[in-house]
This record gives structure tokens, C-alpha cells and sequence, in this order.
């Protein structure tokens, strides 16, 4: 188990920066995710982290050790491929085994410490089986097996849900979270699903054409975004845009096309001024129905469409030209075409500038 | 043959792993002696080899055979190459970085991974290569006539299929014919029976 730091690590392919300048941190036993949408970059960090691609520029520390000119096989970390990468002409135990066999560990340990990684990731009595004799869950577990069984200073996953069927995705990721929980291991985790993350992860750095735009909590860069990448990619939210028209302690008010908003940014260092032009950002939760009338951020609109998930409903409401969307509970009564009114406290309201 | 297909092996994983010019260069050169008729390349051995090595083991003069086992190769290092070529494009880049991030060095990962899943492969452009080279003509008789006590079989064919216009013998040279045509069948029997067992063995 192990710190990983990354310290502005560049790597190019051609003329495409596929990662820029990326500084990380990641801490003991954590399970840090990287989070963007394909082509982002983040596949390409996992990369150079394993010491599968080299960077051109940056170093990368595991703890206090500088691992950047060290070949794949010296860095002691496992890792999970998004295709498995299982041996097809190999056995489950000679998969799982392979790593332990490299590095010459006597033949009763091997078996022990096979017995025992088949158990804690539920594959015991298939080690006779070939790859392609298991069903994809299966497969994912002898590739978590493999990478497992040499203790690897860190662990690193490459989407390795992302060829799954829904329901069993949800089944892994609980399985993934327990398991490294249980093992404290340090975890570095790469996917394009923002509710995986969300789900899975202590920590997350949002990626975006090869840069690193904010690192934080789930919960923070929900509630907290840095920008409106970040925003727009996190969740689902209304973004509506203006100019800045006055600036206050507590809140900065916005000028909108058809309204008026209060809103907090929610960083010290993202400064904002009269007179430049942001984005406000809602998230669907926030909002309530009002009835009494107050003019700052509140909307009136006709109800478009509606739909029941579980216990809330989801409503977009049309504004003028903009289109919210928003969160009912289910027990409300909701018309298609109806007059509504709904309200967002300004504390709530994201401020960012554009 | 053994040389065809180690050249063929060891061209191929670099044409097909690494990405450069001299990937390019390494992949025309090895199938380029697809294009260079037998004739001259026998002719060229014997120019070279007689005024540059006379009376050594490399003279044809001397000993034809070595100088044929490289010309065989040479010229049938293109279908071991292209079969390998083929099969290591079926193996996927990461089962051999998942062999190096578990801590094998290139040479365990190419022994252990990638020489294991390209088996038949290799397999494959050894028999092409031995069955070719076995019929090969305008080199065996060119190079073969020199020392016709140890040319191969397809100049003793043609010896008498030509002179049996003299001596009126065809039998001879038909029956040399069948042994050549019982020994490649022997050979492809054979491949195809290794391979059909491989394939269980890994079960693909």
C-alpha cells in the first residue's frame, strides 16, 4: 500500500496532448477515481502510471520512490484491463498463478495463496476452467484475482465494469468498494460513468482533454463545481447564463435574458466581477414550488414533461426559452401543460464564470 | 525452415508491435523475396559463394547444401513471416502488458504468452515453408547440379525427367514424384492433426 503522486506528467501521441500536465495525489488505501468522458485522457494516466506508456514529461512517485524510469514489470502494481486480458491458453489457477510463478514462489505457497484469492473474490472450484469457458463477471474476477494475488502496491482499474450487464455492475462495484475496504489497498480507478464514481469512490479527479479540472469528494464536486465541465458532467443540472450585475458579501446577483438570479461561487480563487458573463447552475433537488410571489429566483413555467423514478418525480419545466428540470416528490399531482412555480434558494444556486 | 520461421517469428512481433520506419523497412524486407525468382538468387550464390569462399564448406562446388538451406529460407521466409504476422495480430497488446505488469520481463512475456498463443502460427509457416521449400525448383536444380550426389529431390526429378527422353525411363522420375507427393502429404497430415490437437489443448 502506497502513496501515488503524480507531479505535472505530460505524454503526447504525435501532436495530440493526451495528458497535460497532470498533478495528482493519491493517498494511502484510497480509492481514487479518474472520471471524464472517453478520450479524455484518463486511460492514458492509468498507463503511465502502471509504467505501460512512459510520459514525456513529469515524475511519478509511489511513496517516496521515483518510479518514472522504471519498466512495467519493477513497479509492483496490478492491474485490471478493461478487455481482462486473461490468458486464453491458461486455466484460471495458471492466470491467477502467473505473477506468483514469476517471482519464483515455492509451489505449496502458490497453490495456498491461489486457494485463498479464489475464495475472497467467490471463484473457488473453477480453477480448472479456461477464459473462455467463464461468463464476463467471472472473467473480471480471475483479472481482480491475478492482479491481487501479488500484493500490488497499488491497484488499477481500467473501466473493468464497463463490459458488464447493468444489474451485475451494480452487484461488482459494491463487491469492488468491499473487497479494497477489506484489503486497504490503494486504488486508482478509471471510468467514463459518473454515477460509478459517485458510488465507488473516496476521492475523484474530473478529467477533461488530458487536464485535471478539479479534485475532490463526490460530494463536494457535485455540490461544489469548478467549473461548468465539471457541472454539466457531474449530475444532472439546468445551467442558465448572464452578467454579473451586482456583487455582494454573501451572494452575486445575475442578469439573466427573462429574469434575475442570486447565486454563491463557490470557490474564494474563482473571482467574479460585475459585468462578466457566467453560468448559474441548478441542480434538480434543489428546487421547491413556491406559491407566494418573490421575483429573484423564482420560475414560472408550463410543465412539458414529467416522469415518476421512484420516490421523486423528474419535471422539465419550460421558461421562456430556457428549460428547467427539477425533483417532486411522487406523491404530487402533476399536469402536462400546467402553470407552476418554482423556487431556488441563492445559497444553492452555483455561480461560475464562463 | 527453422531459420525461415525464427527470422519470420521474430520480424513479425516487431512489424506488428512496434511502429516505425524501421517496422516498415524490416516488414518489406521480409516479404520481399516473394519477388526474386529462384534462378537468380541461385545464380547469385553461385557467382558469390564460388569466387568468395572457394574450396570452403559454403562453395557449391564443395557442398551445395548449406548454401540451399539458406536460399530456402530466404526465399520462403515470406509465408512463415506473413502466417506469424497473422497470428500475433489475433493476440491483443494487453494479455502481454498484463504479463509484464504481473512482473515478467519482455523475454518471459514473449516465451511464456506470446509464444504459446502464435504456436500454430509458427507451426503453420514451418510446414508451408518445408512442404515449399521441398518442391522448390530453379534454385534446387540450379545450385543441386553442382554436386548432383547431394542435390536435393527435385533436381533428381528433373534429371530424369529430362534425360527420359533418352533413356526412356518416366517410371523413375514418376516414382520420385510419388515419394515427393507422399512426403508432402505426410507433412500437411500431419500439421493438420498437431493443430487440431493444439486446439483442444487450449481450448480456443
Amino acid at each position: 500500500m502506497v502513496e501515488v503522486k503524480l507531479i505535472n506528467v505530460t505524454k503526447k501521441f504525435g501532436s495530440v496532448v493526451a495528458v497535460d500536465h497532470v498533478t495528482l495525489n493519491v493517498n494511502h488505501g484510497e480509492f481514487f477515481t479518474i472520471l471524464g468522458p472517453s478520450g479524455c485522457g484518463k486511460t492514458t494516466t492509468l498507463r503511465v502510471i502502471a509504467g505501460l506508456e512512459t510520459p514525456d514529461s513529469g515524475r511519478i512517485f509511489f511513496d517516496d520512490e521515483d518510479v518514472t524510469d522504471y519498466p512495467p514489470y519493477m513497479r509492483e502494481s496490478g492491474m485490471v484491463f478493461q478487455n481482462y486480458a486473461l490468458w486464453p491458453h491458461m486455466n484460471v489457477y495458471e492466470n491467477v498463478a502467473f505473477g506468483l510463478k514469476i517471482r519464483k514462489v515455492s509451489k505449496d505457497e502458490i497453490k495456498r495463496r491461489v486457494k485463498e484469492i479464489l475464495e475472497l473474490v467467490k471463484l473457488e472450484g473453477l480453477e480448472d476452467r479456461y477464459p473462455h469457458q467463464l461468463s464476463g463477471g467471472q472473467q473480471q474476477r480471475v483479472a481482480l484475482a491475478r492482479a491481487l494475488i501479488i500484493q500490488p502496491k497499488v491497484l488499477l482499474l481500467d473501466e473493468p465494469l464497463s463490459n458488464l450487464d447493468a444489474k451485475l455492475r451494480v452487484e461488482m462495484r459494491e463487491e469492488l468498494k468491499m473487497l479494497q475496504r477489506k484489503l486497504k489497498i490503494t486504488t486508482i480507478y478509471v471510468t467514463h460513468d459518473q454515477e460509478e464514481a459517485m458510488v465507488i469512490s473516496d476521492r475523484m479527479a474530473i478529467m477533461n482533454e488530458g487536464r485535471i479540472l478539479q479534485i475532490a469528494t463526490p460530494r463536494e464536486i457535485y455540490m461544489k463545481p469548478r467549473n461548468l465541465f465539471v457541472a454539466s458532467f457531474m449530475g444532472k443540472s439546468t445551467i442558465i447564463y448572464g452578467k454579473v450585475v451586482n456583487k455582494l458579501r454573501k451572494y452575486v446577483e445575475v442578469e439573466c435574458k427573462n429574469f434575475r438570479i442570486k447565486g454563491v461561487t463557490p470557490y474564494e480563487d474563482l473571482k467574479v466581477n460585475v459585468g462578466d458573463k457566467v453560468a448559474c447552475i441548478f441542480r434538480p433537488e434543489f428546487f421547491k414550488l413556491k406559491e407566494e410571489s418573490d421575483e429573484v429566483n423564482s420560475f414560472d413555467g408550463i410543465v412539458e414533461s414529467f416522469s415518476l423514478i421512484g420516490s421523486i418525480q423528474e419535471v422539465y419545466l419550460r421558461v421562456g426559452s430556457a428549460r428547467f428540470i427539477f425533483e417532486v416528490d411522487s406523491s404530487f399531482n402533476l399536469n402536462i401543460g400546467s402553470k407552476l412555480r418554482i423556487y431556488i434558494p441563492y445559497e444553492k444556486t452555483v455561480v461560475l464564470p464562463v | 525452415m527453422l531459420i525461415a520461421v525464427f527470422i519470420g517469428s521474430n520480424a513479425s512481433y516487431v512489424v506488428s508491435r512496434v511502429k516505425s520506419s524501421i517496422a516498415n523497412i524490416l516488414d518489406i524486407l521480409s516479404t520481399i523475396p516473394i519477388s526474386i525468382p529462384g534462378i537468380v538468387l541461385a545464380v547469385d550464390f553461385f557467382l558469390f559463394f564460388t569466387s568468395y569462399f572457394r574450396g570452403t564448406v559454403l562453395d557449391p562446388l564443395v557442398d551445395p547444401s548449406i548454401l540451399l538451406i539458406l536460399a530456402y529460407s530466404i526465399r520462403r521466409l515470406p509465408f512463415a513471416a506473413r502466417s506469424i504476422f497473422a497470428g500475433l495480430q489475433q493476440v491483443h497488446i494487453s494479455l502481454e502488458e498484463a504479463a509484464m505488469n504481473l512482473g515478467a520481463n519482455r523475454l518471459h512475456t514473449f516465451i511464456r504468452i506470446v509464444l504459446p498463443l502464435i504456436s500454430i502460427n509458427i507451426f503453420g509457416g514451418a510446414i508451408l515453408t518445408f512442404v515449399y521449400s521441398m518442391s522448390e525448383v530453379s534454385t534446387s536444380v540450379t545450385l543441386g547440379s553442382l554436386r548432383g550426389d547431394r542435390g536435393p529431390i527435385t533436381f533428381y526429378i528433373s534429371q530424369v525427367v529430362y534425360g527420359s527422353v533418352v533413356v526412356g525411363a518416366v517410371s523413375v522420375g514418376a516414382a520420385l514424384c510419388v515419394l515427393l507427393i507422399l512426403l508432402q502429404v505426410m507433412a500437411i497430415s500431419i500439421s493438420n492433426y498437431l493443430l487440431k490437437q493444439r486446439f483442444s489443448i487450449f481450448g480456443m
